[in-house]
């Protein structure tokens, strides 16, 4: 008979051994005490040469298939085990996504509709060649209204209640009631042709629904040897329809009286009310929007313009209003009283930069 | 200004209706304010009887009374106590607008009992406070006529507002002037009157030199006169613009005053001395005047005296003492033309406002005030009999004739469009202006209640105004060559990239008033003097704030107190640290409070819960300069405090 040993007990002996392992370390194990240097398998196949022929023939066949068999049984068992572990280990690293988070910035902190509502202005206005002036909220009288044809005794001084200062090294203080002491800055600083707009707080003494002792205006003038009242009507119109986003929008030009503008108008865009919505330009009743006109010729001379030469045109808006009017707010003093409530229904997410490219609102 | 419209058909012959005049106000400039139209507003009201009356089964103070009405037979429950059968009364229909409530009348159960209707008092009318009973109408008018006739509301109430320099268009013969100038009818032409005097006012009138030099002042007496009660006409027309008839002699003066825009006053003649002077008044001098205050008078008020007393302050109001009332038989009239500035300024140091300082500070007719003093006197003649003087007037009459060289061209070079040049004549003649051509030039003639016109772009106004604004074209501006540069500046760029920042990060934006109570601000900082306001709106509200921080926190407060916990605000704005325009400075602040991590208050599911802490403050403040392009190594972080915040 054979001298070679008998390998069907080795085979029961490593099958049994891989069915029962756990894991892959065992089944590596597994792998070197029959396939590594000194395992089992491989000593088997060393004692080969010392055979007979004949019967290294045939035991050489028998240990390579139990050789083959046996890695067989261990790369099937190896991959089941690792899909096992794989398993294993997503469904213990699963989280429940819907649990709530706890701080989320992006959605907490809101912008006040007048900052917006001025970038969309500025953006609007930049795009028709408009710069952007500023100037400061306490004034003198000159600036305020001496410059704009606004004499001392004059009764347009009586339309509007302003706020005094102490003054200082003899000349008179007070908040400006309009922005339109930044026309006569901006003449006194600047050439011809010039082109701004002038946002920025103004002050009366006034107070109810509609009316803040501080409030926001934006000023426009244009300075040029050609300017006219067309032009300015191509100017607010073009405007309000950006403002509004509407194609269309019926507007109505007022003669009215302002001291630093000869012809004044006031300009009324139509609007209907459609339940609780305000819509703007169609519709049968009328909406003041602004005060405008061809720059007073006594302005000018007051800059040293000469209106022979130079003509131009201003315009005031009221922020606060065409907030309340594009955004449907109904309390103007509800805009300075930062109640976090208001706040967070109003005011516009940070990321939504108005721009004329994208869309000004979204 | 109010006005009706039989008022205005008085100087304007027109077949417009009430919308198209109202349109047209609208577009010449005298923006219409409100319009009371009865046709409209009584339409729904009808005369009805009261035919029988039973008592309220469960009410004791409320009645059934079954109408005769223009519907039938209708039963109304009523509460008024002047119910009586067969009076005759003003029935409102179910689904009719009640003026004087405000609402639209719905059918309804009155305790259980059904009232068709209801039976209306003057105030439910609008007509008037008097709310004792429901308005008792004639016992002869018909059941189911309109109520028009018997309430004396069938003129509809125009109410427009006048802007500073429109004086002209404080008088209803103004307004409808600029209508016809618009094509509104035809302006009919003031009645001349011709006084003839009787004899001469005795007591001496002077005007002193040192009032302004350019007064002039007319006076006439009228003897022997009846004052009375006015006629119906004219109280009507008093009462439609909400002024109270008191007598003829205050009715005629208070009319004149609204109909030509000609202030006049009337003083009893037998109640001032001698030695009537007009002059400034003397320091310590005093008068009670109609409205019952007494006024301290400085040398800088200009009045009318006697020997004795002020009897007046020019222009502005008369006094107590020497007003009329229906005992006075001999009545001086004065029309004057006063100094506008020192009219404003009188008004505004004792603080009148009366029609005649508004009328007289914005300027009016000195062309008329001879013609307005005798239309006064015809007036008062008519309703109260008398022999009138003849004029007496002091001062230097005024012949305003500005004159004006109109470049046509200016026209087009205002407005962007050009008219024809025989409708800008016409225009302006309408107005009241007239015209010579010389050379191609035209030399305007401005007349004299328009106060308001003194150069060419006024003139162009007025042609702009009547003709129409929609006659003005869009002409587009030009636009840059090339792509557009960049409009705002760095200073404002960062500002809207901080506020963005912020927002980003969690923060609300406020915008807070600018001025905040000196009581807060003491707290933080030590407050500027220069930066008080003479007269706050409120205590609250009295100083220009030197930092951001205080305003702040009183909204973090405001908030507080209505529950909010986690509160982030920012606010980016002006301070001052003075008053000149380079002591405004821009300041971003902001303040956390509350849970930076919460759920609810409490921790979060990952066992999380942190307050704020100085370190967020931290974090807000780098963010800013690192989105400005400012990293670590370009600022440096020290223990101290910025000077501003460490000042207390």
């Amino acid at each position: 008979m054979s001298k070679f040993p008998d390998i069907s007990n080795l085979r029961a002996k490593l099958l049994k051994e891989i069915n029962d392992i756990k894991s892959l370390d065992q089944l590596d194990n597994i792998r070197v005490s029959a396939l590594g240097k000194k395992g089992a398998i491989t000593s088997l196949l060393k004692n080969i040469s010392s055979q007979t022929i004949e019967v290294r023939k045939d035991f050489g066949e028998q240990v390579n298939a139990l050789k083959r068999q046996i890695t067989d049984e261990i790369e099937i068992c190896k991959s089941a085990l690792q899909q096992a572990e794989i398993t294993k280990k997503i469904s213990q690293d699963a989280i429940d996504v819907t649990l709530p988070l706890t701080n989320t910035n992006l959605e907490n902190g809101k912008i006040h509709p007048i900052s917006q509502v001025t970038e969309e202005i500025i953006e609007i206005f930049s795009d028709m060649g408009f710069n952007i002036a500023e100037g400061p909220d306490i004034e003198d009288e000159h600036h305020n209204f001496n410059s704009l044809n606004i004499p001392e005794s004059h009764p347009a001084r009586q339309m509007v209640d302003t706020f005094y200062l102490p003054g200082k090294d003899g000349n008179s203080r007070l908040l400006r009631t309009h922005t339109s002491p930044v026309q006569i800055r901006t003449m006194m600083r600047e050439e011809p042709p010039i082109r701004i707009i002038a946002p920025g707080r103004t002050y009366r003494s006034d107070s109810d629904q509609t009316h803040t002792p501080m409030f926001h205006q934006v000023e426009g003038l244009v300075i040029d040897e050609d300017a006219n009242m067309g032009q300015l009507k191509w100017c607010l119109e073009e405007f309000c329809k950006a403002f509004f986003e509407v194609e269309n929008i019926k507007m109505r030009l007022r003669p009215s009286y302002f001291p630093f503008t000869e012809p004044s108008l006031e300009v009324d865009i139509a609007c209907q009310k459609d339940k609780n919505r305000l819509i703007v330009g169609e519709g049968s009743d009328w909406l003041e929007v602004l005060g405008s006109g061809m720059v007073h010729p006594q302005v000018l001379r007051n800059v040293n313009l000469d209106p022979s030469k130079y003509k131009g045109f201003a315009f005031g808006l009221g922020i606060d209003r065409l907030a309340m009017l594009k955004y449907g707010m109904t309390d103007l003093r509800s805009f300075f009283d930062s109640d976090l409530r208001w706040l967070r229904h109003y005011g516009f997410r940070a990321l939504d930069i108005p721009s004329l490219s994208r869309g000004l609102t979204e | 200004m109010k006005f009706t419209l039989s008022w205005l058909k008085d100087h304007l012959t027109t077949n417009a209706s009430l919308d198209e005049i109202c349109d047209k106000l609208n577009m010449i400039g005298l923006e219409v304010e409100d319009v009371f139209d009865p046709s409209e507003t009584y339409k729904d009201f009808t005369i009805c009887e009261i035919s029988s009356i039973k008592k309220h089964p469960d009410a004791d103070k409320l009645k059934i009374c079954t109408l005769n009405t223009i519907n039938g037979i209708q039963d109304v429950v009523c509460g008024a106590n002047n119910v009586k059968e067969g009076m005759k009364a003003v029935f409102a229909p179910e689904g009719s607008y009640i003026p004087g409530l405000s609402m639209i009348l719905q059918a309804t159960k009155i305790r259980g009992v059904k009232s068709s209707g209801m039976l209306l008092s003057e105030r439910e009318l609008s007509l008037s406070d008097e709310h004792d009973g429901i308005l008792e109408l004639d016992p002869k008018s018909h059941i189911g006529n309109n109520i028009y006739d018997q309430i004396n509301k069938s003129d509809p109430v125009i109410e427009i507002s006048i802007t500073p320099n429109r004086s002209d268009a404080l008088g209803v013969r103004g307004i409808a002037r600029d209508l016809s100038a618009a094509n509104i009818g035809k302006l009919k032409p003031l009645k001349a009157t011709k006084i003839i005097g009787k004899y001469d006012i005795q007591k001496k009138i002077k005007i002193n030199k040192d009032v302004e030099s350019n007064i002039y002042a007319s006076f006439r007496l009228i003897k022997n006169i009846k004052n009375c009660e006015s006629p119906k006409w004219l109280k009507n027309r008093l009462e439609a613009i909400g002024l109270r008839p008191i007598n003829a002699l205050v009715d005629v003066t208070n009319y004149l005053t609204y109909d030509l825009n000609r202030p006049l006053h009337v003083f009893d003649y037998d109640k001032i001395n001698e030695g009537l002077e007009i002059r400034k008044a003397k320091a310590g001098e005093k008068i009670l005047a109609l409205d019952d205050k007494e006024y301290n008078l400085s040398r800088s008020h200009t009045i009318f005296s006697d020997d004795n007393n002020p009897e007046s302050i020019a222009g502005i109001i008369g006094g107590k003492r020497t007003g009329c009332n229906m005992d006075t038989v001999n009545v001086l009239v004065e029309s004057a033309v006063w100094d506008k500035i020192n009219i404003a300024d009188t008004g505004r140091e004792l603080n009148i406002n009366s029609d005649a300082r508004y009328r007289n500070e914005r300027g009016i007719d000195s062309g008329f005030n001879n013609s307005g003093l005798d239309k006064a006197v015809e007036m008062i003649k008519e309703i109260c009999g008398g022999e009138i003087s003849n004029i007496k007037s002091v001062g230097k009459p005024l012949n305003r004739q500005e004159k004006i060289n109109f470049n046509l061209d200016e026209v087009s070079r205002l407005l962007g469009v050009s008219f024809k040049k025989s409708d800008i004549n016409q225009i302006l003649k309408g107005l009241g202006f007239s015209l010579s051509e010389k050379n191609k030039k035209i030399e305007i003639t401005v007349p004299s209640w328009r106060h308001d016109i003194s150069e060419n772009a006024c003139i162009v106004e007025e042609i702009m105004r009547i003709k129409g604004t929609d006659n003005i074209k869009p002409i587009p501006l030009k636009k840059s060559v090339g792509v557009a540069s960049k409009k705002i500046n760095r200073a404002q760029k960062i500002r809207f990239n901080i506020k963005r920042i912020l927002a980003s990060r969690g923060m609300m934006e406020t915008v807070s008033y600018s001025f905040i109570s000196d009581k807060i601000a003491k707290l933080f900082y030590q407050v500027n003097d220069d930066l008080r306001l003479l007269n706050p709106i409120s205590m609250e509200l009295n100083v220009m704030r030197q930092l951001l921080m205080p305003s702040l926190l009183l909204s973090v407060k405001r908030n507080l107190d209505k529950g909010q916990k986690d509160i982030s605000l920012f606010e980016v704005s002006n301070c001052y640290s003075g008053v000149n325009p380079e002591d405004q400075f821009e300041f971003a602040s902001g303040v956390r409070l509350g849970k930076a991590i919460s759920h609810g208050g409490n921790s979060d599911w990952r066992g999380n819960s942190r307050d704020y802490d100085s370190f967020d403050a931290k974090e807000d403040i780098i963010a800013i300069l690192r989105s400005e392009g400012i990293d670590d190594s370009n600022y440096k972080i020290t223990q101290d405090a910025p000077p501003i915040l460490s000042s207390r």
